[in-house]
């Protein structure tokens, strides 16, 4: 670490400089000409909404994906950053958002890892490794006690250790993603006393958040991405939290493709659901031929609403009403036979079988349907999965090639047509467009639509917030496991919707963004 | 491969059909199958031989019944230790129940809930309580040989009454009954497992567990009927190798699980579940048991016979992934 350098910062080169990086996956660009810098001594915020690029470029300067074009120099020099490996040996260390610590071994262990100091016979010098520990933890300012295991730590506690992991390899750069999204306000507070003792040293540091009233709280510099973009670089004097959300969510045309849809009669209402440490006291209705948005960050509950909902998971209060009556689900089995059916997010784990058939995996909610005595017709099931096919424009090149073989957006759509199958009066679907393409996710909007308009009830739960506005009648905000607010679709815009999920009180939201 | 792919098989285009017999387990193993009788056949002359042939369908039968419950549990993504130690438990146990008196109407039916019980056991441990399957049927395994153990002392259980014995002896046009069973019972679990939906569950279970309990399938429920199937067809081989050899042995099938695992891996099911056939398990436990012969033919020892059955089944499960990568 370097000392202070305060004047001498000005005419240093920047610790950290990007040029024009950009990446695709894929053949679609996800990082589009971005260029900023980081100076010595420096905390630069990094913000943006989901799928903006944030952690793609912590992902490129951290060495896990390779750069297409663009350079990326440290203190001045041209890093060749092919691996994690040599990102480290450059100095550059990482804090990813997934904590890395192994809760069974102690701090000091988990700090060194395999570096841990030994002996003859590779035995660990363990008075040493405690030494450095303790050392390392106290130019931190850190005091705690290095022996005990990390299982028994605070999550507060756990990320400084983190910190103190990723710098124990003589760092110039530290990069932190969400650093706080699991730590209770006086734990924050600890944190970013620790990341303005580290500015003073001399270490440029880019701090990634969602959580944007933090971001201006411990940044010096602000840079905004957009769709891949680097919308711009401010200093933390010169913006403020309404002008950082504008510049995130930019002057889209959200296209609207509602077209006067007839809401009828009561659906589904959420009385109190609860459970501790994932949802609070949340009430809300859902009508026949009603879209009711549910936006809110990673986290905020809102797929564990959806799968209590459905009967996959357990809610310990409140109950759900299914057409006007209590209804206790037994699970998604029972859920289906009610008409009420669960689209889940993470469509590779959760939603398709990779190895499966298209027609396997579209036939797998009918099976009943398609088969006689228990016995299943291979004619009916090759004929509900062509129909189904056929009907939703699944571009496959026959009903018998496994669904890895297919682009994420046909993927998608097979289940989505697998649920359809069922006829359902309710559907609930958790991010229907996640990771397709844009013409894919044209086509599941209009299906969306065109079902709400034959009186199915949607609950959309999506972490794009274009598209919750676009499709809409209501949109619901939850924050921290609560509904924090229902607001019809002419109060809400993407400023107030942003402005709430990222933990602003209603109020504040409605007087610092107006509308 | 299954009801729908088949159907699309005969509407489909003539490359597709050439890939899907190429893609099977079954054709290849078929045809490994065919060089090692043609090459024995030369080799040994006592090898193409009636008798031979009926000694080893014989000796096949308990591996094969059971290989077909391991390839209903690998088709769901689990698999079960235990199945050598409950043959041996089974055995005793109604050879004991039947010294001691009681009919083999009643005899069979108790062992039968023993065996099951044993099944169900591992089927709640591995889902309800979420031990892994390694764990939860290696304890079994160990419970149900300790306990084969204890009821006898140690000793073969003998004396039995030559009603019992019918069902091991009897033969029917030349043909032993137990292997018309054997093969009776693989062509109803392979046409079942293609065709019933009861069944066809198991594969959605073994690919995807999460999608499968959120597409609306009773996961636990599933693993648990596979595990129970399992059981109870080690307690019929149990059954029918104390009917053979009139006693039961506290010590027989050790080793047995790996003998099975290894023929239901080599004819097509994978670990990872998803995949696999009744018909590929006992095409399996045909080349498993090929091999011994043919090695006993040779008169290689008993003792270089099990290290050559390890190398067999490293090799295959290490192809099986090489061709699956390539494939990607």
């Amino acid at each position: 670490m370097t000392p202070a350098p305060t004047a001498a910062a000005s005419i240093a080169a920047p610790r950290l400089e990007l040029l024009r990086l950009c990446k695709a996956y894929g053949g679609v660009p996800v990082i589009v000409d971005v260029s900023f810098d980081v100076k010595p001594g420096e905390i630069h915020g990094l913000v943006g909404e989901n799928g903006a690029g944030k952690t793609t470029i912590m992902n490129m300067i951290s060495g896990v994906v390779p750069v297409d074009s663009g350079e990326i120099r440290i203190d001045g020099q041209k890093a060749n950053l092919a691996s994690p490996r040599q990102a480290q040996q450059m100095g550059v260390a990482t804090v990813f958002q997934e904590l890395s610590l192994v809760p069974a071994l102690s701090i000091a262990e988990n700090i060194f890892g395999n570096r841990a100091p030994t002996g003859p016979a590779g035995v660990i010098r363990w008075a040493e490794l405690y030494h450095r520990a303790r050392a390392l933890l106290g130019e931190l300012g850190v005091s705690i006690e290095v022996r005990q295991s990390v299982a028994s730590l605070s999550p507060g506690t756990r990320q400084l250790v983190e910190i103190a992991k990723a710098l124990s390899v003589r760092a110039r750069l530290l990069l932190l993603d969400e650093p706080t999204s699991a730590l209770a306000p006086p734990e924050v507070d600890v944190l970013f006393g620790l990341l303005k003792r580290l500015r003073a040293s001399g270490m440029g540091i880019i701090y990634i958040s969602h959580r944007i009233s933090e971001v201006l709280a411990v940044s010096d510099r602000i840079s905004v991405l957009r769709d891949g973009r680097k919308i711009g670089t401010w200093a933390e004097s010169d913006t403020s939290l309404q002008d950082l959300v504008r510049h995130m969510v930019g002057h889209r045309i959200g296209e609207d493709i509602r077209i006067s849809r007839q809401v009828g009669a009561e659906r589904l209402r959420a009385v109190g659901l609860g459970r501790a440490n994932e949802l609070a006291d949340v009430s809300f209705a859902l009508h026949s031929g009603e879209i009711v948005g549910v936006a809110g960050l990673m986290g905020s509950g809102r797929s564990e609403l959806g799968r209590m909902l459905v009967g996959n998971r357990r809610y310990t209060a409140g109950r759900v009403l299914i057409d006007g009556r209590a209804i206790r689900l037994r699970g998604v089995r029972d859920a289906i036979k009610r008409g009420i059916v669960y689209l889940p997010a993470d469509r590779k784990a959760e939603g398709v079988f990779l190895t499966k058939s298209v027609a396997d995996n579209i036939i797998v909610t009918v099976l009943e349907r398609v088969s006689r005595f228990g016995i299943l017709s291979r004619i009916r099931c090759a004929e509900v999965a062509r129909a189904a096919v056929r009907k939703w424009r699944v571009r496959a090149t026959d009903i018998t090639q496994p669904v890895m073989r297919l682009s994420g957006g046909n993927q998608q759509k097979v289940l989505l047509a697998k649920w359809l199958l069922t006829n359902p009066q309710i559907l609930i679907a958790d991010d229907p467009t996640r990771g397709v393409d844009v013409g894919a996710k044209h086509e599941i909007h209009a299906e969306l639509d065109e079902l709400a308009r034959t009186g199915t009830a949607i609950l959309l739960i999506s972490s794009d917030l274009p598209e919750v506005l676009a499709l809409s009648d209501r949109v619901l905000v939850m924050y921290a496991g609560r509904l924090i607010a229902d607001l019809a679709r002419s109060e809400a815009s993407e400023k107030t919707v942003m402005g709430l999920a990222a933990g602003l009180k209603p109020e504040k939201a409605a007087a610092e963004l107006g509308r | 491969m299954n009801a729908v792919q088949e159907s699309a098989l005969q509407t489909g285009s003539r490359p597709a059909i050439w890939r899907r017999i190429i893609a099977t387990r079954e054709i290849p193993l078929l045809g490994l199958i065919a060089m090692v009788v043609l090459v024995m056949s030369i080799a040994s002359p006592y090898f193409f031989s009636a008798s031979n042939f009926r000694a080893m369908a014989i000796g096949l039968v308990p591996t094969a019944i059971i290989t077909i419950g391991m390839t209903l549990l690998l088709v769901s993504g689990a698999f079960d230790l235990s199945v050598g130690s409950v043959l041996a438990l089974t055995g005793t146990v109604v050879a004991l129940l039947i010294v001691r008196g009681a009919p083999v109407v009643v005899a069979v039916p108790i062992t039968a809930l023993a065996g099951a019980g044993i099944g169900l056991v591992n089927g709640v441990l591995v889902t309800r309580l979420s031990v892994n399957p390694l764990v939860a049927t290696l304890g079994t395994m160990s419970v149900a040989r300790g306990l084969a153990l204890v009821l006898t002392e140690g000793y073969s259980v003998s004396g039995l009454p030559p009603s019992f014995g019918f069902m091991g002896v009897a033969s029917w046009f030349g043909v032993p009954i137990m292997v018309v069973i054997t093969i009776a019972m693989i062509v109803v679990a392979d046409l079942a497992l293609r065709h019933t939906r009861a069944l066809r569950q198991l594969y959605y279970v073994g690919s995807n567990e999460t999608a499968a309990r959120l597409s609306g399938i009773s996961v636990d429920l599933v693993r648990i009927v596979a595990f129970v199937a399992t059981s109870l067809l080690a307690t019929l081989a149990g059954i029918l190798l104390a009917s053979r050899l009139m006693a039961g042995t506290p010590t027989a099938g050790s080793g047995l699980e790996l003998q099975v695992l290894a023929a239901a891996v080599i004819g097509g099911a994978s670990l990872r579940g998803g995949e696999g056939t009744v018909l590929g398990g006992f095409l399996g436990v045909v080349f498993v048991a090929l091999i011994n012969d043919a090695m006993t033919m040779l008169a290689v020892s008993i003792y270089w016979q099990m290290v050559v059955i390890g190398v067999v089944l490293t090799v295959a499960v290490a192809l099986d992934m090489l061709v699956r990568r390539r494939q990607g």
